[in-house]
C-alpha cells in the first residue's frame, strides 16, 4: 500500500515537472523575444516603429502602439537596420547583400544589390544613399551610381577599432558626419579622402562633410580612441563623446571652434588654464548639477532626443544617461534607465553603439539589452524633462 | 637538309656547358660580392663562405682583414672560378645577419631569411667579373638585464646606435611581462633535399635543423609540411624572451606595412630581457626584479635620447613596472618627453600608477605609483581588457552558470577546477590563473601558505640576514625542541629591527649622492639592496627611508598582510576607477586632466582580448585592433615613426 502511494506521487512529480517545463517554454515564447542581442536599432520619425537587426541575423519590427513585434527575416545584416527619415519605411540588407527599402506594411519601395554594409543611411526621397564598408570607406549611391567619398586606407577599420564608423545625416540633407577613432592631426588640404594607396586613413576621427559636394568641410578634432558623434536634425550642431570621457560640441557654422562638454563630477575642462596638470582650477564647475553615483563619462553613444534641442549621452558600464541642451556644456538632468534588464551600455559594447537609437521628433529612445534580444523603449517629455521606460521586452 | 645529310658526321644538339664548350675549356673569371645591410650600408665580410663553380671546384674568397664596416672590408673576391653556373654558400655569420637579397646588374632577388642557408644562392659566373651585392638583415638587438653586467653592457653599441639613427632615427623598445625566461633563439629548418609530407606511401620527410639560430619569425604551419611531424611554434620561433622578441618584431613590422616577402624595409627593435621568471606565485619578487631592471634600463633611454633618436616603448604586463621605473627615474631628473609614445599593454600595475601624487598610493611599502614617470613620455596609451583573466575578474555576465556556482562555493572547488583546466588548457598559465578570476588582485594574499605568494617570501628573502622580524608563537611553543623563550625571541626581533633600520638608513645616506651624480651624467645609478622595494625612485632620501622602515614595521606587525587590497590593475580596468564610473573617492584629477588634454588615452579591448598574452601570437582580430589601429596608427601618424616606415 505504501509502495503504491510512492508510485502515485512519483507520477505526480513527473507531471508537475513536465507542466513546469511547458510553462517555462511558453513563458519565454509569449513574454519575451527569441533573438540574439540587438546590434543595430532604428526608430521611425513618428516614434511608433522600431526596427532592429540582431546577432543571430534576425530582423524585427516592433510596433510601440500595439506592443507587438514581428520577425521579418532571419538573414539580416547585423548593422543594416535603419529607418528612412519622414517615412514609416526602413532600410535593411540581407545576408545575400540585397538592400531593401520597405514600409512597415511590408511594401517594398526599393531593392538593390550592394556590398556588405557596416552602417548606411538613405534620404527621405530615397535619392541619396550613403554606406560604409568594413574598412571604413564611405560610398555614395549604389549599383552604377556608386562612388567612393572616403577611401584612404585600411586603418582604422571595423575590425581594427572594434566599432563602426558611425554615420549620421541631418534631416535637410545638408551635412553628414562620420565618427570613428581618435583624432586626425593633418589638414584636409594636405590629404585627399580619396587616396587608396595610403595604409593609414586621415579621416578616422570626427569629420563634417558637405552632403551636396560630398567633400569634407572640417575635421572636428579633440576626441580620443573610440568616438561616437551625431548631428542634430536641423544640421546646426554636432555632438561627440568618446571612451576616454571627452565630450565636445560644435556649431556647424563655426566648425573650427570646439566646445567641451562638462564632466559630470568635474565640470568643464578649460584648455588654456595656466595651472598645473590636475589642478582643480583647470575645470569650471560653476553650473554643475548634483550627480548620482554610477554615471560614466566614458561614452558609448550620444543621441538627440528632442528635435535639435536636447540630446542624451550614454556612459559605458552605466545605466544612467545624461541630458544635455544644445549650445551649452552643462548636463541638464540625469536619467536612471534601469538596472534590469542590463542595457547594451554594459560590457564595453562600443561595437554595438548602433543599438541605441532615438526619434528626436517623437522623443522616443530605443535601446538593446546587453546579452539578450530584447529592447527597452523610453518616452521623453520635453516639458517636464522626464524619461519614462514605456515598454520592455526581455 | 640535304646538305646536312651529306656531312661526314652528325652534329649533336646537346649543350656543351653554358657557353657551348666543355667545362674544361671554360674560361675562368672572378666573382666580386659586396655586402651591405638592408639600409644599404657596407657590412664587413667576416666569412664570405664559398662558391662552388660549374666544375665542382669550391673557392673561398679573398677578404680584407678589417672588421670595420668600410666599403673595402665589405668586399669579397672569389677568383679562378670556371664560367658558367655556380652556387654561393653563405654561413649566416655573424649570427642573426640573415641573407635577404642578392642584386646583380640585371636582377634583384629577395628571399626570406634562412631560405638559402642549405641550398646556397645560384649565380652565373661570367667572363671578366661577376659583380653582385648581397643584402643582410642587421642582427637582432636583445639587451639582457638578467645577470650582473658592466654598465656598458646595458647600452647599445655604437653600431647598433648608428643602425637606429639611420633607420628612420627612431627606436622601438619592447619589454616582456611576468614569468618569461630568457629562453632560446629560433631555428631554421634544413631545407636541403626537403620533401613535402603527403599521405599514402613513399618516403616521408625528415625533420633536420640547421645549426644557425633564427632570429626572425617563420611560419610554423607552413614549415610543418616538410617535417616528419607537425612543429610547435617554440621549436621554430624560439622560447621565452626570444620568442616574444621574434613575434613582436615581426607583428610590428607587418602592422607597419611589411608584406612578409621583401625584407628590405624590415626594422629591428630593441628587446629587453629581464628576470621576471620568479615562479608563478612569487609576484612580489618579480616586482622587485622589475624595478631593479628598470633602474638599469634608464641609461639606455638616456643614451638614445642623447643621440637624438626618438624612442617608442611598448611594455606587456609586469614589463610596465620595468618601463615605469625607468621613466620615473629619468622623469625625476627632469628629462621630460624622453619617450615619444609609451604603450602599456595589459599593464600589471595599479590603475593609479601614473598619478603624480604619491599620497594616493595604497601599496603598504610605497611602490604602487610612479609620480614622475608621466613627464618622461610625450604620449601614453593604455591597452586594457576586462576580459584578461590574469589581471582581474571577468564580467559575471560572461561566466557560465557552473562557474558562478563554483565561485560561490569553496576554495577547494576553485583549486580543483583550476587543476582540471590546467590539464585541458592551450595556454596553461593564462587560462589557469584566469580561473582564479584574476591573479593580480590577489597578489597580496598569503593563502595558501605553501605558495610563495604575498609579501612574506620576498621580504624575508630580502632581509634574510635580519630574521626573525616577526613574532611567531610557534617558535617558542615546544621548549623541548627550542631553547627560545618568548622574551628572548622578542628581544632578538627588536635587535634585528634596530640593526635593519640602521643599515637601511646607512644605505640611503651612502647612495643618495652617487645616485644623483650618476643620473646627472647619464650613467647607471647604483642599485639599492636593502631599499630594493624603492628602486623605482631615482634616489632615496633619509626621510623616505625612515618612512619606509615604519611602513615595514607596520606590515610586519600584521604578519606581512596589508590592511587593504591592491588597486585594480590598470591593464584590467583602464582608468575607469580613477576617472570613470567607479572612481568615487579615488577620482584623480591628474589622471582625468591627462585624458582630457589628450596626453594619454586608454582603449578598451574587453570585447575581443580575452587572454593576457594573446598578443604574442595574435589572431587577425587582435592584430588589426591592437598592432595596426592602436600602436602603428599612433606611431606613424602622430608619432616618431617606426623604422623607415
Amino acid at each position: 500500500m505504501a509502495v503504491t502511494n510512492v508510485q502515485k506521487y512519483r507520477w505526480a512529480g513527473i507531471l508537475l515537472g513536465v507542466i513546469f517545463l511547458i510553462w517555462i517554454s511558453l513563458g519565454f515564447n509569449l513574454l519575451g523575444v527569441w533573438a540574439g542581442p540587438a546590434m543595430s536599432v532604428s526608430v521611425s520619425e513618428s516614434g511608433r516603429y522600431i526596427v532592429s537587426a540582431h546577432r543571430d541575423n534576425k530582423l524585427i519590427l516592433w510596433d510601440l502602439n500595439k506592443r507587438h513585434w514581428k520577425t521579418l527575416s532571419k538573414h539580416a545584416n547585423l548593422y543594416s537596420a535603419k529607418f528612412v527619415p519622414s517615412q514609416n519605411a526602413f532600410l535593411w540588407q540581407d545576408t545575400d547583400n540585397i538592400v531593401t527599402v520597405q514600409t512597415a506594411d511590408d511594401e517594398v519601395l526599393q531593392q538593390f544589390q550592394h556590398f556588405p554594409t557596416y552602417g548606411h543611411v538613405i534620404s527621405s526621397d530615397l535619392e541619396t544613399y550613403l554606406s560604409v564598408d568594413k574598412h571604413w570607406n564611405v560610398f555614395s549611391g549604389y549599383g552604377d551610381t556608386q562612388h567612393p567619398i572616403l577611401n584612404d586606407g585600411i586603418s582604422p577599420s571595423f575590425i581594427g577599432s572594434g566599432k563602426l564608423l558611425n554615420l549620421s545625416v541631418d534631416r535637410n540633407n545638408t551635412f553628414f558626419v562620420t565618427a570613428g577613432f581618435g583624432n586626425d592631426p593633418s589638414a584636409i588640404a594636405d590629404y585627399s579622402p580619396l587616396d587608396s594607396s595610403q595604409r593609414f586613413s586621415n579621416y578616422g576621427g570626427v569629420t563634417l562633410w558637405d552632403a551636396a559636394t560630398e567633400k569634407p568641410i572640417a575635421k572636428l578634432r579633440g576626441n580620443s580612441a573610440k568616438t561616437h558623434a551625431t548631428i542634430s536634425p536641423d544640421g546646426q550642431w554636432v555632438v561627440s563623446a568618446d571612451e576616454n570621457g571627452i565630450g565636445s560640441f560644435w556649431n556647424t557654422d563655426q566648425p573650427e571652434t570646439r566646445h567641451r562638454l562638462a564632466g559630470y563630477y568635474s565640470g568643464v575642462f578649460i584648455d588654456d588654464a595656466p595651472f598645473p596638470t590636475g589642478d582643480s582650477r583647470n575645470w569650471d564647475e560653476s553650473e554643475l548639477i548634483k550627480a548620482p553615483t554610477g554615471l560614466n563619462t566614458f561614452t558609448i553613444a550620444v543621441a538627440f532626443i528632442h528635435n535639435s534641442e536636447y540630446y542624451l549621452r550614454f556612459g559605458n558600464n552605466s545605466h544612467f544617461a545624461a541630458l544635455f541642451k544644445t549650445g551649452t556644456p552643462w548636463p541638464v538632468k540625469y536619467f536612471d534607465l534601469g538596472e534590469s534588464p542590463k542595457l547594451v551600455t554594459y560590457g564595453s559594447n562600443y561595437a554595438r553603439n548602433t543599438a541605441i537609437a532615438t526619434s528626436p521628433e517623437a522623443g522616443i529612445l530605443a535601446m538593446g539589452h546587453q546579452s539578450s534580444g530584447g529592447i527597452s523603449i523610453y518616452q521623453f517629455d520635453p516639458e517636464n524633462l522626464t524619461l519614462e521606460r514605456v515598454w520592455v521586452v526581455e | 637538309m640535304t646538305f646536312v645529310n651529306n656531312l661526314p658526321f652528325s652534329p649533336s644538339s646537346a649543350p656543351f656547358g653554358s657557353h657551348g664548350a666543355p667545362i674544361c675549356a671554360h674560361e675562368t673569371a672572378n666573382v666580386r660580392l659586396q655586402r651591405s645591410d638592408n639600409l644599404r650600408r657596407p657590412k664587413a665580410f667576416i666569412n664570405a663562405g664559398t662558391i662552388t663553380d660549374e666544375s665542382g671546384k669550391v673557392v673561398t674568397a679573398e677578404l680584407q682583414d678589417g672588421t670595420e664596416h668600410t666599403p673595402d672590408n665589405a668586399v669579397a673576391i672569389f677568383t679562378q672560378l670556371v664560367t658558367g653556373n655556380a652556387r654561393w654558400h653563405w654561413p649566416d655569420e655573424p649570427e642573426g645577419e640573415h641573407l635577404i637579397g642578392f642584386d646583380t646588374v640585371s636582377e634583384q632577388r629577395r628571399f626570406a631569411p634562412g631560405h638559402y642557408l642549405d641550398e646556397g644562392v645560384d649565380l652565373t659566373v661570367i667572363q671578366g667579373e661577376r659583380k653582385a651585392r648581397v643584402l643582410h638583415l642587421p642582427p637582432p638587438v636583445i639587451i639582457s638585464l638578467r645577470e650582473p653586467a658592466p654598465a656598458s653592457g646595458d647600452l647599445l653599441t655604437d653600431e647598433q646606435l648608428n643602425y637606429f639613427r639611420e633607420n628612420g632615427n627612431n627606436a622601438l623598445i619592447y619589454i616582456h611581462g611576468y614569468n618569461v625566461p630568457h629562453g632560446e633563439r629560433g631555428r631554421f629548418l634544413n631545407r636541403k633535399d626537403r620533401q613535402k609530407r603527403y599521405g599514402g606511401h613513399g618516403p616521408g620527410p625528415r625533420t633536420a635543423w640547421h645549426p644557425n639560430a633564427a632570429t626572425v619569425w617563420q611560419d610554423t604551419e607552413a614549415l610543418s609540411e616538410y617535417t616528419a611531424s607537425p612543429l610547435k611554434d617554440d621549436e621554430v620561433n624560439g622560447t621565452g624572451a626570444h620568442s616574444w622578441a621574434i613575434h613582436m618584431e615581426y607583428q610590428l613590422n607587418r602592422a607597419a606595412g611589411f608584406d612578409g616577402k621583401d625584407w628590405m624595409p624590415y626594422s629591428r627593435i630593441i628587446n629587453i630581457s629581464w628576470p621576471g621568471d620568479t615562479g608563478s606565485t612569487d609576484f612580489m619578487q618579480a616586482e622587485l626584479n622589475a624595478m631593479t631592471s628598470g633602474r638599469r634600463l634608464a641609461p639606455l633611454l638616456l643614451q638614445l635620447a642623447d643621440a637624438d633618436i626618438a624612442i617608442n616603448l611598448i611594455s606587456h604586463s609586469l614589463g610596465a613596472r620595468v618601463a615605469l621605473t625607468a621613466l620615473n627615474i629619468v622623469g625625476t631628473i627632469g628629462r621630460s618627453n624622453l619617450v615619444d609614445h609609451l604603450f602599456l599593454w595589459q599593464p600589471a600595475v595599479a590603475d593609479n600608477a601614473l598619478t603624480n601624487d604619491s599620497s594616493r598610493d595604497v601599496h603598504p611599502l610605497g611602490l604602487g605609483v610612479f609620480p614622475s614617470a608621466h613627464s618622461a613620455a610625450r604620449k601614453i596609451v593604455v591597452l586594457h581588457s576586462r576580459g584578461d583573466g590574469i589581471l582581474g575578474p571577468g564580467d559575471d555576465e560572461d561566466s557560465t552558470w557552473w562557474q558562478k556556482a563554483l565561485f560561490r562555493s569553496s576554495p577547494g572547488a576553485i583549486v580543483g577546477a583550476a587543476a582540471w583546466h590546467l590539464a585541458t588548457a592551450d595556454d596553461a598559465m593564462d587560462d589557469v590563473l584566469g580561473y582564479f578570476r584574476g591573479a593580480y588582485d590577489k597578489k597580496w594574499w598569503t593563502f595558501p601558505s605553501f605558495l610563495d605568494n604575498g609579501f612574506g617570501p620576498a621580504i624575508e628573502k630580502l632581509y634574510k640576514d635580519y630574521l626573525p622580524l616577526t613574532y611567531d608563537a610557534r617558535m617558542t611553543a615546544h621548549p623541548q625542541r627550542s631553547l627560545t623563550t618568548p622574551e628572548a625571541l622578542k628581544r632578538t626581533i627588536l635587535e634585528n629591527w634596530a640593526r635593519l633600520e640602521q643599515d637601511i638608513l646607512a644605505e640611503a645616506k651612502a647612495l643618495w649622492q652617487p645616485c644623483v651624480d650618476c643620473l646627472r651624467n647619464g650613467e647607471r645609478p647604483p642599485e639599492y639592496t636593502l631599499l630594493a622595494p624603492l628602486n623605482h625612485r631615482a634616489s632615496v632620501s633619509l626621510k623616505v627611508a625612515k618612512d619606509y622602515v615604519s611602513r615595514m614595521k607596520k606590515l610586519a606587525v600584521n604578519k606581512w598582510v596589508p590592511e587593504q587590497p591592491p588597486r585594480p590593475a590598470l591593464g584590467h580596468v583602464g582608468f575607469d576607477e580613477v576617472a570613470g564610473e567607479r572612481a568615487g573617492s579615488f577620482r584623480d584629477r591628474f589622471v582625468e586632466n591627462n585624458l582630457l588634454d589628450e596626453s594619454w588615452f586608454a582603449t578598451d579591448q574587453s570585447t575581443w582580448l580575452f587572454s593576457h598574452s594573446g598578443m604574442r601570437i595574435p589572431n587577425d582580430e587582435i592584430f588589426e585592433r591592437s598592432y595596426v589601429d592602436v600602436i602603428l596608427d599612433s606611431v606613424l601618424k602622430k608619432g616618431a615613426g617606426f623604422g623607415g616606415y
